[in-house]
């Protein structure tokens, strides 16, 4: 199959109040495709994501989600994209399918439709028993779930998910991997931050490695394992490891590109 | 352990300051200087008002001015002494580290009392140091005032903090998350009385200017007595206040034992999740997207108590302007035997009452969305839907809720139905004003801040709100005494003349009624049509160049 460019990232930089968080950036990602956004803490992740999904204005460059800017035309980019946030705070005093209806709402959804497939994710997530209470009282395992559920009944075309595996158990976090094979290969291009590299050696079909707001290698697992191989040991983590630190040492001029 | 706590919390309040900005500094600093040049006129007032009123009177008065200044301070510190105590994420922190309750409770105490009681105790002293210089008190008077002042703050900052843990520890646990609520509201009510307090005192007696002691148990009685004799420089002063001083430490001694005692088990039990009932409504078709956020704010509202208290000062407008009004033996106050006068003046107060405390139910609706903000932002919505959706919750909340009080008062008093529809266009008219101006400063000057809650609007917005609501008052000054002129003469067409305090136009032919009935209700919806369009114009413009992020702080 041949994949069209989902997300087109073109010098998008971030400034906070001086401090560079994100320096120019430029990458794509395709449809179908699994991409992992690598990097430790504070390197940028998150910053990243939140400016392609429009909720964080960048201080220069842009981002396109199928050809449509984030910044110039926000409303037609969000009508295809879902974002997953790190924290998922959801209306606590919605109840699970009140939620999910709003968002049908917002996309204007047939009823049959995405009725019968929230009941399916449901039911995936084990969620089916607490849809009707109030989302205040779920775990936060259970408001990543339905944040996800409703990140996934309008189908969109690209999918961000901040790092998340994190809170899910061991059952939901499988399930979760499986979804998003799914969802890839219905032809979303699915997005998603992690520090879990074992997950992400074997689920991405291509990963970025982000340190200090500069993106240092792009390509897929196996390619990054072997131009490394001479120097790190076989896994991605080595390789991980090897990229960050010596980026440390070569401080921020020493980029690869 | 109390040190470390103290730094850690200069630190923040330190920060807290440095990050305001330099306009907010500058308005805050222009403000204070603006109480202590108020203060200096008003001193004179007090001491020149102290030579008309005979000793006893003038004790009488100091004893309550002392004691509603102590319910002012308490009450008033009430809602953020909550926060402080069960409320901030840091305390949940703190609790997981082995630190005493005691300090912890002291520092929560400090930061609580360096608010509203603070200002009040050097606003006091400052009075005093006026009140005595001009008067010409004795020496002793002015360190007297300071001590007694300093432990009236420090004694009303702790009732604000043992009342609320004592509430959390009778209440079950599920109510106590609600007593925020609750004091708010009494709070405020406790406020306007207590500015009500002059008023009340004064009109015992309209002949002489003596008051009738106060009682002896009163807990001011010895602060009283403490301020006269030093004033004088009597010795006996300085046993009053050493007694007074002594009682407060005593007091705060027992505080923290209880404290020691209850401060734990009480955060949890405020802090524990309220199991619910809720039950989800059937999932069904897609709605229209100002209708969808429409309801889900809606939802909101109904099932959190805490939000009603935006709508407080509509009630206690309400409930003041009732009972100056009601309680005052003009012949209007009968409601039974002069219907369409009672009909006339309870929409002549609803104007102001809606006006000017509905605004700040729906200015909160945008710092409402808290921790959430970012899925209206994520999802693609218009800042026109967002506007538009707010708007329409609000107004048919705050119109639905007025209806149906206009429909028991109809029951109640026989309203006629034709009054009772003018008066509808009226209530609807207005508070769909109060929703869309509120919902522009929501939209302009909305915050949120998750170490303050309750705060929902930048104070500038929040003035420029008021001011303009003012001016809407006004503007509808003339529809309404139009329409309630008409409604006033019709009912004198039909079963004769009432007492009113609007020209009533008992022999008004038919044709002048129905042109000042239909003017009026027609002149109402043109002029909310108009204010309306505006406000959500601008508020849609505000939100828009606002940026995505435009509830951060
Ligand atoms: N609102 C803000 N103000 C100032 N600096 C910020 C702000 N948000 C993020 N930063 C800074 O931007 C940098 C990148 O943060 P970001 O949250 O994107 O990291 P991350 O890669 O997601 O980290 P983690 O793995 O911990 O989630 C950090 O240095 C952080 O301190
Ligand atoms: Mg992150």
């Amino acid at each position: 199959m041949h994949d069209s460019t989902a997300v087109e990232v073109n010098q998008l930089t971030k400034q906070f109040k001086g401090a560079t968080a994100v320096h120019p950036l430029n990458f794509e990602v395709h449809a179908h495709e699994i991409f992992g956004f690598l990097g430790p803490n504070g390197a940028g992740k998150t910053t990243t994501m939140r400016m392609l999904a429009g909720l964080l204005e960048p201080s220069s460059g842009d981002g396109y989600i199928h050809g449509k800017s984030i910044k110039n035309h926000p409303l037609e980019a969000k009508q295809q994209l879902a974002y997953l946030p790190d924290k998922p705070d959801i209306y606590p005093k919605l109840t699970g399918w009140e939620f999910l209806q709003f968002i049908a709402s917002v996309f204007k959804l047939d009823k049959n439709i995405w009725i019968e497939h929230a009941k399916r994710l449901l039911h995936r997530f084990d969620l089916t028993e607490s849809a009707g209470r109030l989302m205040e009282t779920y775990s936060h395992g259970m408001k990543q779930k339905i944040a996800l559920t409703g990140a996934l009944i309008h189908q969109p075309s690209v999918i961000f998910l901040d790092e998340p595996t994190v809170g899910l158990d061991p059952k939901s976090s499988r399930d979760l991997r499986a979804i998003l094979r799914e969802t890839a290969a219905d032809g979303t291009a699915v997005f998603f931050s992690t520090h879990m590299l074992d997950v992400a050696d074997q689920l991405c079909d291509r990963v970025g490695i982000i340190h200090r707001g500069r993106l240092l290698q792009t390509g897929t697992p196996e390619a990054l394992k072997q131009e490394h191989a001479s120097h790190a040991g076989g896994s991605l983590e080595d390789v991980f490891l090897r990229m960050t630190e010596q980026h440390e040492t070569e401080g921020p001029e020493g980029e690869v590109p | 352990m109390i040190k470390t706590l103290w730094y850690y919390q200069k630190k923040t309040l330190h920060h807290q300051y440095e990050a305001l900005p330099a306009g907010r500094k500058v308005l805050y600093i222009t403000l204070t200087a603006l109480a202590l040049f108020i203060m200096i006129p008003f001193g004179l007032g007090i001491a020149a008002a102290g030579d008309v009123f005979s000793t006893e009177s003038l004790r009488a008065v100091i004893v309550y001015l002392l004691l509603s200044t102590l319910a002012v301070i308490t009450f008033v510190t009430m809602p953020r002494t909550f926060q402080l105590l069960f409320g901030s994420k840091d305390i949940e922190f703190l609790f997981t580290l082995p630190i005493r309750s005691r300090h912890l409770f002291a520092m929560q105490f400090f930061t609580g009392w360096a608010g509203f009681p603070l200002l009040s105790f050097l606003l006091l002293t400052g009075l005093s140091i006026i009140i005595g210089a001009v008067s010409g008190a004795h020496l002793l008077f002015y360190p007297a005032a300071a001590l007694l002042f300093f432990g009236l703050s420090v004694f009303g900052a702790g009732l604000a903090f043992l009342l609320n843990l004592f509430l959390v520890y009778i209440l079950p646990a599920q109510r106590a998350q609600q007593l925020t609520t609750v004091i708010s509201f009494i709070s405020a009510a406790l406020f306007i009385l207590a500015a009500q307090m002059p008023n009340i005192i004064m009109q015992n007696d309209n002949t002489s200017l003596t008051i009738e002691a106060a009682p002896a148990w009163l807990p001011t009685q010895p602060v009283a007595a403490a301020l006269f004799a030093s004033f004088r420089g009597e010795g006996a002063g300085v046993i009053y206040a050493a007694a007074c001083l002594g009682a407060l430490a005593v007091i705060s001694l027992a505080s923290l034992w209880f404290v020691e005692k209850h401060y734990f088990s009480s955060w949890q039990r405020a802090t524990e999740p309220v199991g619910n009932k809720i039950k989800s409504t059937r999932p069904g078709a897609a709605r229209s997207v100002p209708y969808a956020i429409a309801l889900k704010e809606w939802r909101t509202v109904q099932r959190n108590p805490k939000e009603w208290t935006t709508c407080f000062t509509f009630a206690l407008i309400l409930i003041l302007m009732f009972i100056n009004f009601f309680g005052s033996d003009s012949a209007l106050a009968s409601p039974w035997s002069n219907p369409a006068s009672a009909w006339s003046s309870v929409h002549v107060m609803l104007g102001p009452a809606i006006l000017l405390g509905l605004q700040q139910f729906a200015a909160a609706a945008f710092g409402r969305e808290g921790d959430s903000r970012w899925m209206l932002r994520a999802l693609p919505v218009t800042p026109r839907q967002i506007v538009f959706g707010k708007f329409l919750a609000h107004w048919v909340m705050t119109g639905t809720a007025l209806a149906a009080l206009e429909l028991i008062a109809f029951l109640l008093f026989g309203w006629n139905i034709v009054l009772v529809f003018a008066g509808l266009a009226l209530t609807l008219s207005l508070t769909a004003v109060a929703a869309a101006s509120g919902v522009w400063a929501g939209a302009s000057g909305g915050t949120y801040n998750e170490k303050n809650p309750q705060k929902r609007v930048r104070f500038d917005t929040g003035v420029v709100s008021f001011f303009l609501n003012v001016l809407y008052l006004l503007l509808f000054f003339v529809p309404t005494w139009m329409i309630l002129s008409a409604g006033l003469s019709l009912q004198s067409k039909w079963s004769g003349p009432e007492p009113a305090f609007l020209p009533l136009w008992d022999t008004a032919p038919w044709p002048w009624i129905s042109l000042l009935g239909t003017g009026g209700v027609l002149s109402a919806a043109g002029l909310t049509l108009l204010i309306v369009y505006l406000h959500l114009r601008h508020g849609t413009k505000e939100l828009t160049e606002r940026g995505v992020d435009y509830l951060d702080p």
